[in-house]
């Protein structure tokens, strides 16, 4: 389940930021990432929100260290 | 009280230290508590005891609403009514003590009306304390504050190392800090790190700061004199002010951390060699890094949300998502960024031309990204410099704003910046040019004059520049020098930096404290006035 999720992810990632050589694991967080700031992290949020079908609180953002962390959450939620 | 002031060198610190440790060694940790509760209203009404009234005014205020607010379930219609007030209220007394004077005058010019308005004295760090209560108070709503004592939440709020001028605390890096056994024990490791980066701090301040300041104050003071400034005095007053405001906010911010150490408190890193900087959104991650978190936390973060979600299931095009979702944020985060800062016009500006800047970089990466993918401007060493250029001189540009008394003189200060005064060198330096292939000669033929340049202190301040430029630019910041011995709550937040040189790794051995302790000596020798912290006006 959280291997699915995680390519789909990937794919969010990919599309958000028009970077198709993007490739996630679950220790990946915004530093290795050089286009993932608090700027567009928010684009992020609401592509995975409506792909998911699920509704993202501030606090559950504030509290995703990674790439792990946001698939562990996804996975409770959509469980 | 002044961290560089002999009363609080030889005198307070040492009496409040030491009496922390007795208390919290032969009695209860309340007891403890207590005493250094008592140690910083005491040191907070040093400078004018009428706003310890306000102060305490504060904190009972917002305790009562935060318990009140943590004790009932959230989401009803009267809970966030009372979140609301609690806010409104800490905005009203901070908006009257800042900011009425502002709006008065901005009204009486506006209106043409004839509104007399004593001066209302800012009270010290009433923008820190405000903004720290107000983000308990949110938190407090969404239940993520446990109840604590009404003397723990006091030390939150006034722990005198971090009470006048941050760094910015939060409840939860607080709290647990003042329930652990180990801080009333004394621990010699804690106290021979604390020292170093205090007496560091001191250095920075006493030696470089206001040793810089002689360039800085007298160009900006001329500024608003009306005197017209020429392009070197102009740019060589304006980089003086860049390295001093650094110096100074980061020396606080060192000995806060330094002294909240030798009391066992961490305190956030605030600093993370900001000029060192590539791009300007790295600036604002490094430069005052517990006010940019607490804009990002409570203000960027939900705003963003909202509007991003809006946009969203509207389904607009890139433009109007671009516009509403990161321009509009962008521009609204940093009017407040620049208002916090003070009550006048340069300071809005200041707020909206580092929002400026930030739109125009985010532009820059998408562009960059969809046209111009190519190894030269992605990796290069080259690019990073020159983005690490651009990023120092549009955040010089910026300070302008900053430092300035009101709009004319910053304009005036432009003016000089961009050549519109005149090119003028001291007339000693034509004949030194001429040696090098009639240079000199050169130069007056293309617009460049030799003749009194006043304010620009030559050779002298290029040197200065160096040093200090050295010290900011190249130089491992002082907690990578420590990083080996740094609680982990510090150094994680760093850039990692090698230091090859192992010598150079701060150990607590003979060697260093030798050192230390000549630089103290040699610091506290030349502290000549008392001169306060830049961040104290905010």
């Amino acid at each position: 389940m959280n291997e699915k999720n995680l390519k789909i992810i990937n794919q969010i990632f990919i599309e958000v930021f028009n970077d198709e050589t993007i490739f996630l694991d679950k220790t990946t967080s915004s530093k290795d990432i050089d286009k993932w700031d608090s700027l567009n992290n928010m684009h992020l949020v609401v592509a995975i929100e409506k792909h998911f079908q699920v509704r993202v609180s501030l606090r559950d953002i504030q509290s995703w260290k990674n790439v792990g962390d946001l698939c562990d959450w996804i996975s409770y939620k959509t469980a | 009280m002044l961290f560089n002031s002999y009363i609080f060198l030889f005198l307070f610190l040492p009496i409040t230290l030491i009496g922390f440790h007795f208390i919290g060694r032969y009695t209860k940790a309340n007891i403890a508590i207590a005493w250094l509760v008592g140690a910083s209203l005491f040191f907070y009404g040093w400078w004018n005891p009428a706003y310890l009234i306000l102060l305490l005014f504060s904190i009972i205020f917002n305790f009562s609403v935060g318990v009140f607010l943590s004790r009932n379930s959230k989401g009803n219609l009267a809970h966030k009514a009372i979140l609301l007030f609690g806010i409104i209220t800490n905005l009203s007394v901070l908006g009257y003590f800042k900011y009425a004077n502002f709006f008065i005058d901005n009204l009486n010019s506006l209106a043409q009306t004839n509104i007399l308005l004593n001066e209302i004295i800012l009270p010290l760090g009433i923008s820190f304390f405000t903004f720290q209560q107000i983000t308990y108070l949110v938190d407090a709503y969404y239940q993520e504050t446990k109840e604590y004592s009404f003397l723990y939440y006091c030390l939150f709020v006034t722990f005198f190392p971090q009470l006048i001028a941050g760094p910015i605390v939060h409840h939860k890096e607080m709290m647990p800090q003042f329930l652990k056994d180990t801080i009333y024990k004394l621990q010699t490791k804690n106290i021979a790190i604390g020292l170093t980066i205090f007496i560091i701090g001191l250095c920075k301040k006493v030696i470089i700061a206001d040793g810089i300041s002689v360039y800085s104050t007298p160009v900006f003071n001329a500024a608003e004199a009306g005197i017209l400034l020429t392009f070197f005095e102009a740019w060589t007053g304006a980089i003086a002010y860049t390295f001093q405001l650094y110096f100074d906010f980061s020396a606080y911010s060192d000995m806060a951390i330094g002294v909240g150490l030798m009391f066992g408190i961490v305190l956030p890193l605030n600093f993370n060699s900001p000029y060192k900087a590539r791009n300007i959104t790295d600036f604002w991650r490094r430069w005052h890094i517990t006010l940019s978190k607490l804009i990002r936390n409570y203000l960027w973060d939900p705003l963003s949300l909202t509007l991003t979600r809006f946009a969203i299931t509207r389904g607009y095009g890139n433009l109007r998502i671009f516009i509403l979702t990161i321009i509009f944020p962008i521009l609204f985060s940093f009017f407040w960024i620049g208002l916090w800062h003070g009550a006048g016009w340069n300071f809005i500006l200041f707020g909206f031309l580092h929002g400026f800047y930030i739109v125009i970089y985010h532009i820059w990466i998408k562009f960059k990204l969809n046209f111009l993918d190519f190894q030269l401007i992605n990796n290069s060493k080259l690019s990073k410099s020159l983005g690490w250029l651009i990023t120092f001189i549009c955040v010089v540009f910026a300070w302008i704003l900053f430092r300035a008394n009101n709009l004319d003189s910053a304009i005036n200060l432009y003016r000089g910046m961009l050549g519109l005064n005149g090119y003028v060198l001291p007339e000693s330096y034509l004949i030194i040019l001429n040696k090098f292939l009639g240079f000199g000669n050169f130069l007056e033929a293309n617009g460049f004059k030799f003749g009194v340049s006043g304010f620009f202190g030559g050779i002298t301040q290029i040197g200065l520049f160096f040093i200090v430029g050295f010290i900011a630019f190249i130089m491992p910041n002082t907690y990578q020098f420590m990083s080996n011995s740094l609680p982990k709550k510090l150094s994680k937040e760093l850039d990692e930096v090698k230091i090859n040189f192992k010598p150079l790794n701060w150990r607590p051995t003979y060697l260093f404290s030798l050192l230390l302790a000549a630089i103290f000596a040699f610091t506290v020798l030349s502290i000549s006035k008392n001169s306060e912290f830049l961040y104290f006006q905010f």
